[in-house]
C-alpha cells in the first residue's frame, strides 16, 4: 500500500527548458500545498469576494515528483521505488538523452521491474515507431506518447488521467488483495 | 592449386603417358618381329649345321660310290687278282684314302668281313690304329645286299672311338650296274666340329642321348634363353637309330638389337615429345598463364586505393580479354555504386542532422510554450480579477464609504504584486526571445550545414576544441580530463562541418569512457606533416574501451554510425566522407579492446592547400 495518497511522478528529461516546464505543471500545486496560513490580505480579500480559490488545490493536482536526467537513473529510481513499497504511477520519459540509455532501452528495463507503472514517452523526434516502443513498453494501456513541444495543460491532462487511472488500480489492489489482482491481466 | 602448377601436371602427366604409350606399343608391334627374326635365325644356323653335315655326308657318299661302281674294285672285292689290285690301286693307302678328303675307307665282303681298310689322320697323315677294323665292324649292312632298294650310297653318322664320323656305304657293282653286289665300301671321314663352326659360324655341340630317351627329333625344337636361343634335335645314326643331339646356339643378338631400337626410338620420342612439350608450356604459359597471373595480381591490387581500378588486359580478343573487359565494366558498376553509397551516406547525414534539428527545435519551443503560460497565469490569477471588480465597484458602482475604504486598501495591498508581476511578465518575454534566437540559431545552423561545400576558412583549432571541451566534453561528463596541446594549429575547413566532425569524435570518446571506473582523460595533439605537404593532424586520445583490431576500419563504413546525440551527431561514416570533403582524412588506431583509442583528423593548412588536394 502506497505510503501517501499524492501519487509520484518520475520525469527523464536532458534539456533543462523541458524541465522547467514539467516543474511549472507538476510542482506548482506541490508548492500551494505548502503555503501557510491566511495573511491580513487574505483575510480583507475574503471579506470583500468571499473564499479565495488559490487556496483550493484539487487533490487530484497533488503530486510528488522526481526528475532524472539519464535513462540509467531512472530505472535506478523505480527499482528504488517499488523496494519502498512506494511505486511510481506514471513516468515521463524522452527518448533522446545522450550519452546513456536511451527511452527505448530505458522503458523496456523499467517494464522489467515495474508492470504497472504508465509510462508516457514525451519526444520531439523518435527514432522508433509507436509499435516499437509499445513492444517494449507494453501493455498498450499503459503506455501513452506526447509528442514535443511540451504543452503545460497536455501535460496536467496527461498527468491527471494516468494518476486517476493508477489510482483505480490501486485500490483495486486494496479492495481485492494482490493476489487476485496478479491472477488477473486485465488489472495487470 | 594454380594454373600454373596444373598446367606443368598436365604436361609431365601427358608426357608420362606418351612414353608409357610408345613403350607398350613399341614392346607389342615392334618387339614380336625382332624375335620372330631372331627366331628363324636360330632355326636356320641349325639347318646349316644340318646342310652342312648332309653336305659332307655326299662328299663321302660321292667318294665310296667313285670306288663302289667300278668293275675292277667289283672284280678285287670278288677276289680276283687282289695283290695287284691293291698294288694298282690301293698303294700308298694314306694317298688313297686321303685324297678323298677321307679318314678311313673300308672294302667289306657282303658276309661283313673286312676285304682292305685303312685309316689316317688327315692332318699329320699318321694312321689311326683300329678305326678301319672299327668301321668294317660296322653292324649296318646295305639294304641292296638283300635285294632291297636302290644300289645308291647310305650316309650318315656314326659314333667311333676318335669321335662322330660321317659314313657313306656303298655297294660294289661293276660300272655298268650289272651284276650281284660284290661287298660295300665304307668311306668315313671323322667329324670335325671346330671346322664345321668355323664353316657354318654357328656355335653347335653333339651331345649324347640320355639313357631315360629323348622327345626330340630330326625336326629341330627351339628354346629361348635370356643371352642365347638353342635348337635341339635328333641326329640319327646311318642306320637310322638315334645317334646324338645336336644343339646349335644362337646370341639373341637380334633381340638386343630390336630392345635396342625400341629404346632409342622411345627416347627420341621422348625427346620429341618434352621439346614439343615445352614449346607448348612455353606458349601456354605466354598466352595464358601470365595473363592470368597479371589478371589476378590486378584484382589482389584492384581496390586498395578505396575505388576498384580497371585493368588494361582487355584490348586481346580472346577469352582472357574479355574476363579483363567484364571485370573493367564491374569496376566502373561498383565504383558508381560506391559513390552512390557515399552520397547516400551523406544525405543520410543530412537526414539525421535534419531529425537532430526538429528535435533541438521542438526542445526548445517547449520554453516558450512554457513562458507563455506563465504570462497567462500571471495574468490570470483570482486575485487580478478582484483588483478589476474593486476598481470597478470604485468607479462605477455605488458603494459605502466603509467599502470604499476596504476596496482602496485592497488595491493598494496588490499594487506590489502587479508590479511584481509586470517585472516578472517582462522577464518571462525576455526569455522568450531568448529561446526564440537560440530556435533561429538552431535553424541558421542546418542551413549553414546544407551549404557547406562552397564555404571554407581558415580556423583556429585550438580555439574550436577548447570552446568543444567546455560545451561538449565537461557537459555531458565532468568527470573527463581533457588536455589540449599548447601549440595550437590552423586548419582550412569548413567552421561548421568541421566543428560537427570534432563533436561527435567527442561524443564517442566520452561514450567510450562511460561507466568505467578508471580515470577519463582525453588528450588532444596538433601535428604538422613531415615532411610537410600542406596538412596537419588533430591527434584525439581518450582512455575508454578502445577498438577491436577487426573494426578499425569498419567503423567508419555505413551501419557502425554512432547514434545521434541532441546536436544531431552523425556516424563516423558520414564524419569520414566529410573530412574527405574538405581534402583531409579521418581513421582511427587503437591497441585492442580496453587499451583506448586514438582518432586522427587530417586537414589542409591553407586554403591554397585545399585547393590543391581538391
Amino acid at each position: 500500500m502506497p505510503k501517501s495518497v499524492r501519487p509520484r511522478i518520475l520525469v527523464a528529461d536532458d534539456d533543462l527548458g523541458v524541465i522547467a516546464a514539467y516543474r511549472y505543471v507538476l510542482e506548482s500545486s506541490d508548492a500551494a500545498l505548502r503555503s501557510d496560513g491566511r495573511t491580513t490580505e487574505e483575510i480583507l480579500e475574503a471579506e470583500l469576494f468571499g473564499k479565495s480559490e488559490e487556496a483550493a488545490i484539487p487533490p487530484g493536482e497533488r503530486w510528488r515528483v522526481t526528475f532524472v536526467d539519464q535513462g540509467d537513473d531512472a530505472v535506478a529510481a523505480v527499482g528504488a521505488s517499488l523496494k519502498d513499497s512506494d511505486p511510481y504511477s506514471v513516468v515521463f520519459l524522452d527518448i533522446r538523452m545522450p550519452p546513456g540509455l536511451d527511452g527505448y532501452e530505458t522503458a523496456k528495463q523499467i517494464r522489467q521491474l515495474d508492470r504497472v507503472v504508465h509510462i508516457v514517452f514525451v519526444s520531439g523526434f523518435s527514432d522508433y515507431t509507436e509499435q516499437a516502443l509499445i513492444e517494449v513498453a507494453g501493455p498498450s494501456h499503459r503506455v501513452s506518447f506526447l509528442p514535443k513541444p511540451v504543452w503545460p495543460l497536455q501535460l496536467k491532462s496527461k498527468a491527471l488521467a494516468v494518476c486517476r487511472d493508477a489510482r483505480l488500480v490501486s485500490l483495486c489492489r486494496t479492495a481485492l488483495g494482490n493476489r487476485i489482482c496478479k491472477q488477473d491481466p486485465a488489472v495487470q | 592449386m594454380r594454373i600454373a602448377s596444373k598446367l606443368n601436371s598436365v604436361m609431365l602427366t601427358v608426357f608420362i603417358a606418351t612414353a608409357l604409350i610408345n613403350y607398350i606399343v613399341l614392346q607389342k608391334t615392334i618387339k614380336p618381329h625382332f624375335d620372330g627374326i631372331e627366331n628363324s635365325l636360330a632355326l636356320v644356323n641349325h639347318k646349316r649345321i644340318t646342310d652342312a653335315l648332309d653336305s659332307a655326308a655326299q662328299k663321302v657318299s660321292a667318294g665310296a660310290q667313285d670306288w663302289g661302281f667300278w668293275t675292277d674294285a667289283y672284280n678285287y672285292a670278288k677276289g680276283e687278282d687282289r695283290q695287284a689290285f691293291e698294288e694298282a690301286n690301293l698303294q700308298p693307302a694314306v694317298d688313297v684314302v686321303s685324297a678323298l678328303h677321307l679318314n678311313a675307307m673300308v672294302f667289306r665282303a657282303p658276309d661283313g668281313s673286312m676285304i682292305w681298310g685303312e685309316a689316317f689322320n688327315l692332318i699329320d697323315k699318321s694312321p689311326i690304329d683300329g678305326l678301319a677294323q672299327e668301321i668294317a665292324g660296322l653292324g649296318y649292312r646295305h639294304p641292296y645286299l638283300d635285294g632291297v632298294g636302290e644300289p645308291t650310297a647310305k650316309v650318315g653318322l656314326l659314333r667311333t672311338s676318335q669321335g662322330l664320323a660321317l659314313a657313306a656305304v656303298s655297294i660294289i657293282m661293276r660300272t655298268d650296274r650289272s651284276g650281284p653286289p660284290a661287298g660295300t665300301i665304307i668311306a668315313a671321314t671323322l667329324l670335325d666340329v671346330a671346322a664345321l663352326k668355323s664353316l657354318t659360324g654357328v656355335e653347335f655341340s653333339f651331345e649324347e642321348i640320355p639313357p631315360t630317351g629323348t622327345a626330340l627329333t630330326k625336326v629341330p625344337v627351339l628354346t629361348t634363353l635370356k643371352d642365347t636361343m638353342v635348337t635341339a634335335s635328333l641326329i640319327p645314326h646311318l642306320d637310322g637309330s638315334p645317334l646324338a643331339l645336336l644343339y646349335a646356339s644362337t646370341p639373341r643378338d637380334i633381340s638386343k638389337a630390336g630392345t635396342s631400337a625400341i629404346q632409342s626410338a622411345i627416347w627420341s620420342m621422348l625427346a620429341a615429345a618434352a621439346a614439343v612439350l615445352a614449346v607448348l608450356w612455353m606458349f601456354m604459359r605466354i598466352i595464358v598463364v601470365s595473363r592470368i597471373e597479371a589478371l589476378k595480381n590486378h584484382f589482389a591490387t584492384a581496390s586498395s586505393g578505396g575505388r576498384l581500378c580497371a585493368t588494361d588486359h582487355e584490348k586481346s580478343s580472346d577469352e582472357i580479354g574479355g574476363l579483363a573487359k567484364s571485370f573493367n565494366q564491374l569496376a566502373d558498376e561498383v565504383n558508381a555504386l560506391r559513390d552512390t553509397i557515399a552520397e547516400n551516406a551523406y544525405l543520410n547525414g543530412m537526414s539525421e542532422w535534419a531529425a537532430g534539428t526538429l528535435h533541438n527545435v521542438r526542445n526548445g519551443l517547449s520554453p516558450i510554450n512554457l513562458n507563455a503560460l506563465m504570462i497567462h497565469d500571471l495574468f490570470n490569477a483570482p486575485w487580478q480579477r478582484n483588483v478589476k471588480s474593486a476598481v470597478d465597484e470604485l468607479r462605477f458602482g455605488a458603494t459605502s464609504a466603509e467599502r470604499g475604504e476596504k476596496l482602496s486598501a485592497y488595491i493598494i495591498s496588490k499594487a506590489p504584486l502587479m508590479v511584481e508581476n509586470a517585472d516578472h511578465a517582462r522577464t518571462i518575454s525576455g526569455e522568450i526571445e531568448l529561446a526564440s534566437k537560440a530556435l533561429e540559431e538552431i535553424v541558421a545552423e542546418y542551413e549553414r550545414f546544407s551549404r557547406h561545400e562552397t564555404e571554407c576558412e581558415e580556423v583556429d583549432l585550438r580555439d574550436m576544441i577548447e570552446g568543444l571541451v567546455r560545451t561538449d566534453v565537461n557537459s555531458r561528463d565532468p568527470q573527463v580530463v581533457c588536455h589540449v596541446a599548447e601549440d595550437g594549429a590552423v586548419a582550412a575547413a569548413n567552421r561548421t562541418i568541421l566543428r560537427q566532425i570534432l563533436v561527435n569524435i567527442f561524443k564517442n570518446a566520452v561514450e567510450a569512457m562511460n561507466g568505467q571506473a578508471r580515470e577519463k582523460h582525453i588528450d588532444v595533439q596538433f601535428k604538422q606533416s613531415s615532411p610537410p605537404d600542406g596538412n596537419v593532424a588533430i591527434l584525439i586520445s581518450d582512455t575508454g574501451q578502445g577498438i577491436a583490431p577487426e573494426n578499425l576500419k569498419t567503423i567508419f563504413e555505413r551501419g557502425f554510425s554512432t547514434r545521434p546525440d541532441g546536436t544531431g551527431g552523425l556516424g563516423l561514416h558520414w564524419c569520414a566522407n566529410a573530412s574527405r570533403s574538405m581534402g583531409g582524412s579521418l581513421y582511427a588506431e587503437s591497441n585492442g579492446t580496453g587499451a583506448g583509442a586514438t582518432f586522427v583528423l587530417t586537414l589542409p593548412v591553407s586554403i591554397n592547400s585545399l585547393k590543391d588536394a581538391a
